[in-house]
């Protein structure tokens, strides 16, 4: 095995390490809501959509209606929808637009948000 | 805002509320304070001081207000979760800057009467009023006397939507058509193998521009994944073309070195196929936008029915108002081909109406003073003045919409195992591309980095999780969208993969077999007896009684013209019938025990009376001055699409069967005349015991599906694997029910449950066709099949695959929306 050849499986061997990391390593939480008394208190949350969804976390009261406001600053299709599974929504985001949705948890607990097609992820946690 | 001059104020928004029936309540400084809302007692727990003391309640705070009077008046919330009920009325603001200008506003709507709730939101501009008798126009004017400036806004600006979808659709066009005319150049040069000079520098100045202008929407896409730390199909095709590039670019600036590229099996430095990857994808791109607008189309369909503008009756004038300014109680005059623009009752006139966008029943309807008509409905040929009982997001379009979307937010149980695969798809692919990279550099033939660098390309270019993601939400889109033109209403994707499955059919028979409301079927008159005497007598005794049989004698005379003599000493005898003196001469109507009490001879109709009978129908005898003047019979006709749409849930091989509080024999005629065999026949089953009746079947082992119309068999519907709530018109939110049909017509249960069938059948396909595309097309673009056959994917080819693949399942699951049902 000639030098260049070990050096390429050593480097594939550290990209594979490097994604997994990258992809499904721990991450900090952006988390942001009213009525749980943080710095942000308010009822609308904007959550910008741009590869992603930032913050990734709300954090919010039971029983507060809470509005999601989801600023789309992108044409790619991977976030054209939004689907929150546990509040019956699915709406289209236009492009370069916000798009408001008001939910109002009656429940405590987490619940995910996601693109269409289920490959951005955001989660609603709820507290008491 | 009758209550604020007994009420208290709330010290953080500073709107009045009943002690009553606040939200919240605290005691500061031994003073006891109320709050409109949660939000507002929570802002003062953090900094109290900061509200008792000053003299104006804080203008920044909160975001909305909230003015709640009568709190058992508010709309309820179930213990799951809820959206908020969308706004009665929708405001377009101008002239908004700043958070202060949200309160300012919502503080001025506040002040409307019958304003429950305001809410303003300055990202949107809009202002969503909630609340009884809302007038538009004294809104707008309470905004204006603010300093700002608004218009009522249609409850759904689908059209703003749309412009933008399209922008999207056209930008893409571009994209791909200047990427396919710098790109055809590029390919003519390297296929025709055309040497001269610089040639490849000719060919690097064609390409950067499609792969740094057409394709910057996948590596903008891409990098703003990555900073998420999550990927998509953006990531690959960027990186995928990039690595094309890449290879091109070492190979042009330095020919000696990779002098093996040139004259390597694939001939070439590979600047065409970033150009035909970017233009073949934009181009797949292009076709899937298209297709999925498609997709979701039903539903704004449906909202566009009704018309944009009413004809508003006030005082006896009539005029045209933009229908944002409808209210509930208007009058509004609808003439002849005119869609009807909001739920209504008809007031006065005579037409029949097509209801079939709604109901999905074919036929029009007949429609009189008192009926209730669906907004967004086809006028026929008579003009009706409607009261509207509903408008704006109260409407059953609206509902229906809404309903729709809550289907097609939820996911079946067959999704779960794409959804986790997707989660995961384009990191995994993105490690295969390293592991075949790695693998071809190592074991390869020369040139090991060229073979390399084209598989590890091929893979990422292949690689489709759109086919993947979009397999089940296209398919349920198109199928609850496709349901709800036939007025077909799944509550949930749960609901459309459970009515697959149903092996028995339960019908209820009363207002589900049958129309629900007794006529008068026979007259049996004795020799020389006119119609008025005996339909005129029975309708007068029978004037005064609620009973659904009275009511539809004296429904009979009416249409007959005839109008009922006057009646004097008046009895009723329970059980029996009802007696009393026309013209001087006793008169009864009632069963044949009444007659045998009064001893009136009745032997000329016993064998009527017995036929009427076996036929389920009720025999009610006439008589006058102690002679029988004939028989009427009463029945609770069935529906005259029953009978063939019970042929055809036979013939899809489900078993039919039929459940009711009536006696056997009734039950059993009805039956027999639409085709249900009298082993089916479950009668004289109590409205308490029809859940326990479909515990039995399911028993049995049966997957039954219950079909009633919602009203006292709910416990029935909740007990069935599929609930099935027939004929709800306007009343679509029917909440114990799976599946809603909206007409009355029981061709719809059959046609729902191949409905389920269908959409069931196209996820199936669907899902197996993402699953097969990328478990072939991965192995094949690693170059799996070289060492047998020396076959490698080129790069362009995976391309067109991949383009392929994602728009072949969005015209599959649009195909639903075509397909014969029945």
């Amino acid at each position: 095995m000639t030098p260049d050849r070990i050096a390429a499986i050593g480097i594939g061997a550290a990209l594979l390490v490097l994604l997994l990391v990258f992809f499904f390593g721990k991450r900090r939480a952006v988390a942001a809501g009213p009525g749980t008394g943080g710095a942000s208190d308010s009822h609308e949350i904007t959550i910008v959509v741009e590869g992603g969804y930032s913050p990734d976390r709300v954090v919010t009261r039971r029983g507060v209606p809470l509005t999601l406001i989801f600023d789309r600053r992108e044409t790619s299709p991977c976030s054209d929808e939004i689907v929150l599974p546990d509040f019956g929504i699915r709406r289209s985001l236009p492009p370069n637009a916000k798009t408001s949705i008001e939910i109002r948890p009656e429940r405590a607990g987490e619940f995910p948000f996601s693109c269409g097609m289920n490959m951005l992820h955001g989660k609603i946690q709820v507290v008491e | 805002m009758t209550e604020s001059s007994l009420a208290s104020r709330d010290p953080v928004c500073g709107m009045a509320v009943a002690p009553s029936s606040a939200a919240a309540r605290r005691t500061f400084e031994g003073q006891e304070i109320f709050f409109c809302e949660s939000g507002c007692a929570a802002a003062f727990d953090r900094e109290p001081g900061r509200y008792m003391h000053s003299a104006a309640p804080a203008s920044s705070l909160p975001s909305r207000v909230v003015i709640r009077e009568d709190r058992e008046n508010s709309p309820p919330h179930d213990s799951r979760l809820t959206t908020h009920d969308p706004p009665g009325v929708s405001l377009a603001l101008q002239g908004m800057h700043c958070a202060s200008c949200v309160t300012t506003i919502e503080k001025a709507l506040a002040q409307v009467p019958g304003v429950e709730e305001a809410s303003v939101n300055l990202a949107t501009s809009r202002a969503d009023v909630r609340g009884y008798n809302l007038d538009p126009a004294r809104l707008v004017a309470a905004i204006r006397a603010s300093g700002y400036d608004a218009r009522p806004a249609a409850w759904l600006e689908a059209g703003d939507d749309e412009l933008r979808a399209r922008a999207e659709t056209r930008d893409v066009l571009r994209r791909t058509l200047v990427a396919a005319a710098l790109t055809v150049p590029v390919v003519v040069i390297s296929m025709a193998d055309l040497m001269f000079p610089g040639r490849d520098f000719v060919l690097l100045a064609l390409t950067l521009p499609v792969y740094l202008w057409a394709g910057a929407p996948f590596l903008s896409g891409a990098v703003r994944t990555l900073r998420h730390r999550t990927a998509n199909m953006d990531t690959l095709i960027a990186i995928g073309t990039t690595a094309a590039l890449a290879l091109s670019l070492a190979a042009t600036l330095f020919p000696a070195k990779l002098t093996a590229v040139a004259s390597g099996p694939m001939g070439h430095v590979y600047y065409e196929a970033v150009g035909v990857i970017l233009t073949l994808i934009l181009f797949g791109r292009y076709l899937e936008t298209r297709a999925r607008g498609r997709t979701s189309a039903a539903v704004r369909e449906l909202l566009d029915l009704a018309p944009k503008r009413a004809r508003l009756v006030r005082d006896g004038v009539e005029r045209e108002v933009p229908l944002s300014e409808v209210a509930v109680g208007d009058l509004l005059r609808v003439k002849p081909g005119d869609a009807i623009p909001v739920d209504g009752s008809v007031r006065a006139g005579r037409s029949t109406v097509d209801e079939s966008m709604v109901t999905g029943e074919s036929l029009p309807v007949e429609k009189a003073e008192g009926d209730r008509v669906i907004g967004g409905t086809l006028n026929g040929e008579g003009a009706i003045d409607v009261e509207a009982t509903a408008v704006g997001s109260q409407t059953a379009l609206a509902q229906i919409a809404r309903l729709v979307e809550q289907a097609q937010a939820s996911k079946p149980t067959i999704q779960k195992l794409a959804d986790r695969i997707s989660g995961i798809f384009v990191p995994a692919v993105m490690g295969i591309a390293i592991v075949t990279w790695v693998a071809w550099y190592v074991v390869g033939p020369e040139p090991r980095a060229l073979f390399a660098t084209v598989a590890f390309a091929s893979v990422l270019i292949i690689a489709c999780p759109c086919a993947l993601g979009l397999a089940t939400p296209t398919a349920i889109l198109v199928g609850t969208g496709r349901g709800a033109r036939e007025g077909i209403l799944f509550r949930n994707a749960n609901a459309i993969e459970e009515a697959r499955r149903v092996t028995l059919v339960l019908l209820d028979k009363t207002g589900t077999i049958t129309e629900g409301k007794p006529r008068l079927t026979d007259r049996v008159h004795v020799s020389g007896v006119p119609d008025e005497d005996l339909l005129g007598t029975a309708a007068a005794l029978e004037q005064g009684s609620a009973h659904p049989l009275a009511r539809a004698i004296v429904e009979a005379a009416r249409e007959k013209g005839i109008a009922p003599p006057a009646v004097e000493s008046f009895t009723s005898r329970t059980g029996l019938g009802i007696s009393g003196t026309i013209q001087g001469r006793r008169a009864v109507v009632g069963n044949a025990s009444l007659f045998e009490q009064d001893g009136i001879d009745i032997s000329a109709v016993h064998e009527d009376i017995a036929r009427f009978g076996s036929e389920g129908k009720t025999p009610l005898l006439v008589g006058s001055g102690g002679k029988l003047l004939g028989v009427l019979a009463v029945a609770d006709r069935e529906k005259p699409s029953s009978k063939d749409a019970i042929r055809r849930l036979k013939e899809r091989g489900l078993k039919v069967a039929m459940l009711t509080g009536d006696r056997r024999d009734t039950a059993a005629a009805v039956a027999a005349r639409v085709g249900i065999g009298i082993e089916e026949v479950f009668a004289e089953v109590l409205a308490s015991d029809k859940a326990a009746k479909v515990r039995k079947l399911q028993a049995r082992g049966e997957v039954v599906a219950v079909v009633g119309d919602g009203v006292n068999d709910a416990p029935a519907l909740a007990q069935a694997d599929v609930g099935i709530a027939i004929g709800a018109g306007a009343d679509v939110a029917i909440e114990a029910s799976d599946i809603t049909l909206v007409g009355g017509s029981l061709a719809s249960v059959a046609e729902a449950i191949a409905l389920s069938r269908a959409t069931l059948g196209t996820i199936r396909q669907n899902l197996l066709f993402a699953f097969l595309y990328n478990a072939l097309g991965l192995p094949i673009a690693a170059g799996a099949l070289y060492p047998v056959t020396g076959w490698m994917l080129s790069p362009m080819i995976a391309s067109a695959a991949m383009a392929a693949s994602s728009v072949s399942v969005v015209s599959n699951s649009l195909r639903l929306a075509k397909r014969r049902l029945a």
